[in-house]
């Protein structure tokens, strides 16, 4: 069906995003029968982070190596999680992200094969035996197999270009949205009793990521005020290398695991003084201990020239050849655009420094990607209790796929018992009002890059890798002052309404303030620090912070940080793995040794 | 990718001669037919034609449209436009630009063009 032809919206389920899960959850809806709308603020299958993945989905086919299981998937994510994952969730994600593997290949996404015809499977840091998949052709190949089984059903209406800027409810329950329609330039509503949230992460908030600059967290905004919890927002993951040069490619992931692993490229890598500082273990650190070590380097002035590290493959015992072809095996980075660029990564070292990657908190959800209001369900990046305060490698793409298919199986049962709600007229007419007033002039307009730009700074500067409860005050503050006074101020350049890209920007900064002023409540109420949650003024991690926080609406609209306990299958107090040795002892996990 | 270059308003140094650019407009609620318009672009840092038309849009002019939204990895094709007037269509991510260069940057196609650069895929 042509969206474009519909005169009054309203869909049995409707997804939000169409990335990896927001495509899986319309599949998995479209398959029971009900209509579904997916609609998406970029295009489906060329915005969000899935387009951009590189190729690792983890499964525990235990083909590589048998002693490998689900089981042991479950334990190893547990453990580099923190222990702050809900364990229902892991369980889900590593007990079907096998099966849901075997559906992209149904799809006709390809995996990479070994000669004997086996999928080939690798280890990354965190994995106890290889389990990584490589996807022929990365996220994007992943994305476009995806869109082209979207596709196949008729019962699917695609909605690209589409920002959803509110939920509306009726007593309680989810009954729509309201959106703005970039090509044609107009508001719209989309009634609907069943929602899934699918819009991925926040990365964007901050001054230095690898993601897609559309990933600014509306939908964790949406859940909020439309009263669902949110859960572990101070959980930003930090992938330890992004190019930090040249500026062309400024913030593009390299994969350290292949790069730097012995196994596969064997590169080094060095601080700016052009000595190695990872500690001697047989295994590569993961995500939390890498960006600590690095970060460590750099802010003890040996850092490299534009404020990272290296990493140097001429180094690597390995050929240049032997380095290309398993290259070219594990797309461990994208090097034709490298070298069309004239960057030769076999003749010099380059820049890397952590950047925002990967967002931990989120929206709460069970293990069927309910959220606490009900018609409203939350799959893939934009959920928060899924792999706890630290990520592995592969769990992201593998989970869009997991919690994707859960979402849309339930969604779709849902509004087979549910009728379509009442929609408010005044909510709408207050809310298309917000949207439009971007375009009146004003009387000091600010343009709204500015208002981003001062967001991003705000948050690297005072929630960032580092933080302490007087940089997070002041963070709260500055921030309060930007809603109060910049926000009002934004004014789009041009006032054409057709794909006016300074609109969607305003509409972003405005959610933006509200969510980093969340995240920087929700870091300063966890007085410890725990994978990617650092304070300077709570230096160890802490057991009775072995707990989620919670932000939630109040009756007064305003937002209340809350605490709750993390979901065990298993008793932790007895079931647990100990940190490395040697990483203890490299100075950057403290209160990890019990 | 961190497609706001500079985090505040750029105070950089020239680093080698400008690029002049020549980008197709049109708006269809405003223009009756499409026109061309030229950009001169300080070099301030190295660039591709990706980055040249966020350096425009950032710092020149905030009305030029195209997708913003993409891989920036050289892999998913958003970022295709024609370049020159003979049309060789390529992923701006994956080009670099030399100091001085002179570029003609036109929509991917012509005919399902919704603002500028932004065409319907
Ligand atoms: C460079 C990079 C490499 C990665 N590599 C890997 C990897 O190899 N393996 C792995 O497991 N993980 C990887 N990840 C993480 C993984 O790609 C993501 O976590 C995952 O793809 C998220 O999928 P998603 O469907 O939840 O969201 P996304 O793919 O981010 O999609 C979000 C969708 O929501 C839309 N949207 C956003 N806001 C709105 C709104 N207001 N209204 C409507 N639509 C909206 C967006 O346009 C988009 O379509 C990588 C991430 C990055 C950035
Ligand atoms: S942005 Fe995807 S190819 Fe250039």
């Amino acid at each position: 069906m042509n969206f474009k032809e519909l005169n009054s919206i309203s869909t049995d389920v409707l997804i939000l995003g169409g990335g990896g899960a927001g495509m899986r959850a319309a599949i998995a809806a479209a398959q029971q029968g009900v209509q579904v709308m997916l609609l998406t603020k970029g295009q489906a299958a060329r915005s969000g982070a899935t387009p951009m993945a590189c190729p690792s989905y983890q499964a525990a086919f235990a083909i590589e190596d048998e002693r490998d299981s689900s089981e042991i998937a479950f334990e190893d994510t547990c453990f580099e999680g923190r222990y702050l994952g809900d364990e229902n969730l892991v369980h889900a994600l590593t007990h079907e992200s096998t099966e849901r593997a075997n559906d992209m290949a149904n799809y006709g996404i390809k995996f990479r094969k070994k000669e004997n015809g086996n999928y080939l499977q690798v280890v990354h840091p965190g994995h106890s035996f290889e389990r990584n998949l490589v996807i022929v052709g990365n996220g994007y190949a992943m994305s476009a197999g995806l869109l082209r089984e979207v596709k196949k059903h008729d019962n699917i209406t695609l909605a690209e270009d589409v920002i959803a800027t509110r939920l509306l409810k009726d007593k309680g329950r989810i009954s729509g949205i309201i959106a703005l329609n970039m090509c044609e330039g107009k508001p719209i509503v989309v009634q609907a009793p069943a929602i899934i949230l699918a819009t991925g992460g926040y990365p964007e908030l901050w001054r230095w990521t690898d993601t897609e600059p559309g990933l600014t967290g509306e939908g964790a905004v949406l859940a909020f005020q439309a009263g669902a919890d949110l859960i572990d927002l101070e959980m930003m993951l930090y992938y330890p290398t992004g190019l930090c040069y040249p500026s062309e490619v400024e913030g593009t992931l390299v994969q350290y695991e292949g790069l730097l692993t012995d196994k596969y490229c064997a590169g080094v890598m060095l601080n700016g003084l052009r000595e190695p500082f990872l500690p001697h273990t047989d295994r590569l650190p993961v995500r939390d201990v890498m960006m600590k070590l690095m970060f460590r380097e750099v802010e003890e002035g040996r850092g490299t020239p534009h404020g990272g590290v290296y990493i140097d493959l001429r180094q690597s015992p390995r050929s240049p050849e032997e380095i290309m072809e398993t290259l070219k095996r594990l797309d461990s980075l994208p090097y034709n655009q490298l070298s069309d660029l004239g960057i030769d990564i076999l003749k010099e070292p380059i820049e890397v420094q952590p950047v925002t990657h990967y967002t931990l908190g989120g929206v709460r959800i069970n293990e069927w990607t309910e959220t606490t209001l009900p018609g409203l369900f939350a799959a893939g990046e934009v959920s928060g209790n899924v792999h706890g305060a630290n990520r592995t490698s592969g769990n992201a793409l593998a989970e869009t796929q997991v919690f994707g298919a859960r979402a849309g199986i339930r969604a779709a049962e849902y509004s087979k018992q549910t009728n379509q709600g009442k929609l408010d007229k005044a909510e709408i007419n207050e809310e298309y009002q917000r949207i439009n007033h971007f375009l009146d002039k004003k009387n000091h307009p600010l343009r709204p890059i500015e208002a981003k730009r001062r967001i991003k700074t705000v948050m690297h500067n005072d929630v960032g890798y580092q933080r302490s409860a007087e940089g997070l005050k002041k963070a709260i503050q500055t921030l309060q002052l930007i809603r109060a006074e910049e926000i009002p101020r934004l004014q789009a350049a041009s006032n054409t309404r057709i794909y006016n890209y300074e609109w969607e920007e305003a509409l972003e900064a405005a959610f933006m303030v509200d969510l980093g002023e969340m995240i920087a409540a929700s870091a300063l109420s966890r007085e410890e620090s725990r994978g990617h949650h650092w304070r300077t003024d709570f230096p160890n991690m802490r057991s009775e912070w072995e707990k989620h926080t919670i932000v939630r609406i109040n009756c007064k609209h305003e937002y209340v940080v809350m605490d709750a306990p993390v979901v065990r299958l298993k008793d932790r107090t007895r079931e647990r793995r100990v940190a490395d040795p040697v990483l203890l002892k490299a100075g950057v996990l403290s209160g990890y040794e019990k | 990718m961190s497609h706001i270059l500079h985090p505040t308003p750029r105070n950089f140094h020239e680093i080698g001669e400008p690029i002049t650019a020549e980008i197709f407009r049109f708006d269809p609620t405003k223009d009756s037919q499409p026109r061309m318009q030229t950009y001169v672009v300080p070099y301030t840092h190295r660039m591709s034609i990706f980055t040249l038309l966020r350096e425009i849009y950032e710092n020149i002019d905030p009305t030029l449209a195209f997708r913003n939204q993409q891989c920036g990895r050289g892999i998913c094709g958003t970022c295709r436009f024609q370049i020159g007037v003979i049309g060789k269509s390529v992923k701006s991510c994956t080009v670099p630009l030399e100091p001085g260069a002179h570029v003609i940057i036109m929509p991917f196609k012509k005919e399902k063009v919704i603002r500028d650069l932004v065409i319907e895929f």
